[in-house]
């Protein structure tokens, strides 16, 4: 009996063995690409063309970085993405939530009418210039709506909002409607806060869409204030490669060097964000909700 | 929690609501105050019985590189031209920002919105081929023999000919800089001369070396050594055409206009070019697995580390990509000089050279009543010396060759002039010294501060010997719209696949391949600028 205990715990204790071993790996799989980057963005130009830069910066220097930021309005125009950034989650939230819970109720008329044209918007896209005249029309271009409201209901998360609200228990709602709750208690007393980790997952896709959305800023804005931070690096790194091209020498600096920083660059919000979010891709949904 | 979740959303809402306002706001004081600088202008003016002076918006190229506190539109060097030209011209230009990158999509759509700035610009001929065939330019043909005298002589018969499509003028294309071939030859100096020879000087004696290369090793790099390097770029052609094109002839004058640029490597004379490439590349002397270097990065290492002997590039790249540089401070003894020895069948030098045109300037045709202000700019622009202080400031001095002494970025960039002067100097580039050997090479020197004088004067003439400037069509034929997007791609495939082949299966793959680009179009285009040809240039 203890002999076959001790070969079991040895062969569990080998299972875990390469199990970590498995994850480790998988973990640097994943790793080493940015430290990769991180570290090409702190190196010099000689070792970048030489391909002699790793996972440490060779010939350190911060070049790039003072590059970027020393980039006309860079840190203005960082702020204002930010803002923009948290605007339109706000606002894609709202509007979803709203439009989601009354589609996860039974009973709500014309609902598979509104569902059509919800889904319709996922098949068909009118292209760049029915958009972009829709956009004049409406007196939008160079302001920054023009940025907010095109994408600010996506209808993808519209129907996973969906589902999550409607795989909440209906005996929550009708417990609260005895005690004479109404439909707009019952969305932020009950569905809001058990759909918590859906929330703030779509948020994050939200989030993560306006951050690096460049083209909607190319097309609507002829404005330097409204340009994204995103927008601002990607000329910055096409301007070194484009200028190759037309013989205008920009800078005195090799493309890797600055597309890594802007990399680096675009990270640090989300990274920053991350953390804060995470905790609600754990947390268990509807635990402890409904009893007996 | 959830109330907290709710006041945050709402807060988060009320800060967007507020941001959205803030800035409408703001800019509405913006206009109103430039309504209220342009009356004080009409103000001031009436005093000395001027008409009030015409508005033009002009698009201007935002590369993410204005100096700080400045914009693409609006910096020191854009107000020294809205000034000098209010005051010369009495147009009053405004600066429209337009990305570099997506530069020509962004076009597109305001072009299509019908509010695209009254001059727009792209370096696609397509573009606008596309444009003037629906009719969505103005014809500038009267209003630059009215206003356009300046730029009639700075650009010449032969450029301003580019722009014209059907007989009218639907573009000015403009100047470029000095001419010079568009693909030059590099090969390590060091190596030849530990060789005991001089530098090639004809086709021949470079394959020799290149094998000399390969068997003496003269850098002593060992297994490293690539005799010729190659990258796997699916975007250019330059890794092959100069070679393969010179085996092709010439002098045939409707070939010259049906095999232009990357179609000159699909006439039937360039396959043997392509054969010798087959060999070299089976005889170990082209880099090996060249094809699947796609970003070039390993070509990159090859040359910088020091273990390439000869390649073919743009023009400057190797210089001003600092590669050369990189080059020397890996191994100091290396020498990295240009040489253009690609001779034709018939023993002469003629290397396809940069286009003498470079961007199309055009006027679309919503903005037809600008277009007498337009014109006006733009010959204001004409004249070398308003570029020249566009380009290099106001009050730039010159050396002894007349070379505009440069100025420090980080000086610049305090005074607040443009991050790439360039993109306001939209006409010509061709500056008071282009052309001057001397003067160039000062000018390079100071640019390039580690290469010698002896090495730009080499430089110089391997680059500006043996030009051949290809004809272009004043038409656009549809069947190049259709097709020639597609077929860049396609002949690059083609020559890889061609290089590498089996030599036994080499007859095969190239007739394969061939036919892959008749099959996606190549016989239309040839036959229609074989069409192009007999109809307007024969005759």
């Amino acid at each position: 009996m203890s002999v076959y205990e001790s070969k079991s715990n040895k062969k569990s204790q080998f299972f875990q063995f390469v199990l970590s071993f498995i994850f480790i790996l998988l973990t640097m799989i994943s790793l080493i690409p940015i430290l990769h980057i991180i570290a090409i963005s702190f190196s010099s130009k000689r070792p970048i063309l030489s391909g002699s830069v790793t996972v440490f910066p060779v010939g350190f220097n911060t070049e790039a970085y003072t590059k970027v930021l020393s980039n006309s309005n860079f840190i203005g125009s960082f702020l204002f993405t930010i803002l923009l950034t948290a605007g339109f989650t706000a606002l894609s939230m709202c509007l979803t939530i709203l439009a989601a819970y009354p589609l996860s109720k039974k009973g709500l008329k014309g609902k598979g009418i509104i569902m059509t044209l919800f889904v319709i918007t996922m098949y068909f896209d009118p292209g760049i210039i029915p958009k972009y005249l829709n956009i004049k029309s409406l007196g939008l271009i160079d302001t920054v709506w023009s940025l907010l409201l095109p994408g600010a209901l996506s209808a993808y998360n519209l129907i996973i909002l969906k589902s999550f609200f409607m795989g909440i228990d209906n005996s929550l709602y009708e417990a609260a409607y005895i005690d004479g709750c109404t439909e707009f208690k019952a969305l932020f007393k009950i569905a809001i806060p058990l759909a918590i980790p859906a929330i703030a997952t779509l948020s994050l896709f939200y989030a993560v869409s306006r951050w690096n959305g460049v083209s909607d800023v190319l097309y609507y804005i002829s404005d330097s204030n409204l340009f994204t931070v995103q927008l601002k690096l990607k000329q910055m790194i096409d301007a070194i490669i484009i200028s190759q091209k037309e013989g205008t020498s920009v800078v005195n600096l090799v493309a890797e060097n600055i597309k890594s920083a802007s990399i680096v660059f675009s990270m640090v919000p989300m990274l920053i964000a991350y953390p804060f979010i995470q905790k609600y891709f754990t947390k268990g949904i509807m635990l402890g909700s409904v009893k007996g | 929690m959830k109330k907290k979740l709710v006041s945050t959303l709402s807060l988060l809402l009320a800060i967007v609501l507020l941001v959205g306002c803030g800035k409408s706001a703001s800019k509405g004081e913006e206009s109103t105050k430039e309504e209220e600088s342009t009356k004080e202008v009409i103000r001031s003016e009436k005093g000395e019985d001027k008409e009030a002076p015409v508005e033009l918006n002009v698009m201007i190229w935002d590369r993410g590189n204005a100096a700080p506190g400045t914009t693409a539109e609006d910096n020191t060097t854009s107000k020294f031209i809205q000034e000098s030209v209010l005051e010369e011209c009495n147009v009053k230009v405004n600066f429209v920002p337009v990305p570099r990158s997506g530069s020509n999509d962004k076009v597109n759509v305001m072009m299509a919105g019908g509010n695209a700035p009254d001059i727009v610009f792209s370096y696609s001929r397509n573009l606008f081929g596309d444009y003037a065939k629906k009719g969505g330019l103005t014809d500038l043909t009267s209003y630059v023999d009215e206003f356009g005298s300046q730029l009639k002589e700075t650009l010449g018969e032969e450029i301003l000919s580019i722009g014209v499509i059907g007989g009218k003028q639907y573009a000015i294309p403009a100047k470029r800089d000095t001419q010079k071939i568009r693909h030059a030859g590099y090969i390590r100096k060091d190596w030849v001369e530990a060789l005991g020879k001089e530098l090639p000087k004809s086709k021949q004696e470079l394959i020799d070396i290149l094998y000399e290369f390969k068997e003496k090793d003269p850098g002593k790099v060992g297994d490293k050594l690539v005799s010729w390097a190659m990258g796997g770029n699916q975007d250019t052609e330059k890794y092959f055409l100069n070679f393969v094109g010179s085996y092709v002839d010439m002098s045939n004058e409707k070939d010259q206009y049906i095999y232009t640029e990357n179609i000159k490597a699909v006439h039937p004379s360039a396959k043997e070019g392509f054969k010798v490439m087959n060999k070299l590349y089976n005889d170990g002397i082209i880099k090996e697995d060249f094809p699947i270097d796609t970003n070039d990065d390993i070509y990159k290492q090859d040359i910088t580390n020091g273990y390439a002997g000869f390649i073919l590039e743009d023009n400057m790249r190797p210089i001003d990509q600092h590669w050369i540089e990189a080059l020397v401070s890996n191994v100091p003894e290396a020498e990295f000089v240009a040489i253009n020895v690609l001779e034709d069948p018939n023993g002469k030098l003629i290397t396809p050279a940069d286009p003498l045109h470079g961007m199309y300037i055009m006027v679309p045709s919503v903005s037809e009543k600008k277009a007498e202000a337009a014109i006006k700019y733009l010959n204001w622009l004409a004249n070398t010396e308003n570029s020249m202080k566009v380009m290099f400031t106001p009050d730039y001095t010159t050396d002894e060759n007349g070379v505009p002494i440069a100025i420090s970025r980080d000086e610049l960039d305090e005074q607040g002039y443009a991050g790439t002067p360039n993109d306001f100097t939209i006409v010509t580039q061709y500056w008071s010294y282009s052309g001057n050997k001397d003067a160039l090479v000062s000018e390079w020197l100071s640019t390039y501060p580690f290469l010698s004088k002896e090495y730009f004067e080499s430089f110089y003439d391997a680059v500006t010997s043996g030009l051949y400037t290809e004809p272009v069509l004043q038409e656009i034929l549809e069947s190049e719209t259709k097709y020639l997007a597609n077929l860049d791609k396609l002949i690059i495939e083609f020559a890889y696949k061609s290089i590498i082949a089996d030599p036994s299966n080499f007859e095969k793959t190239y007739e394969e391949e061939y036919n892959k680009l008749i099959q996606a179009g190549l016989q239309e285009i040839l036959d229609e600028r074989a069409a192009y040809y007999d109809n307007n240039v024969a005759k």
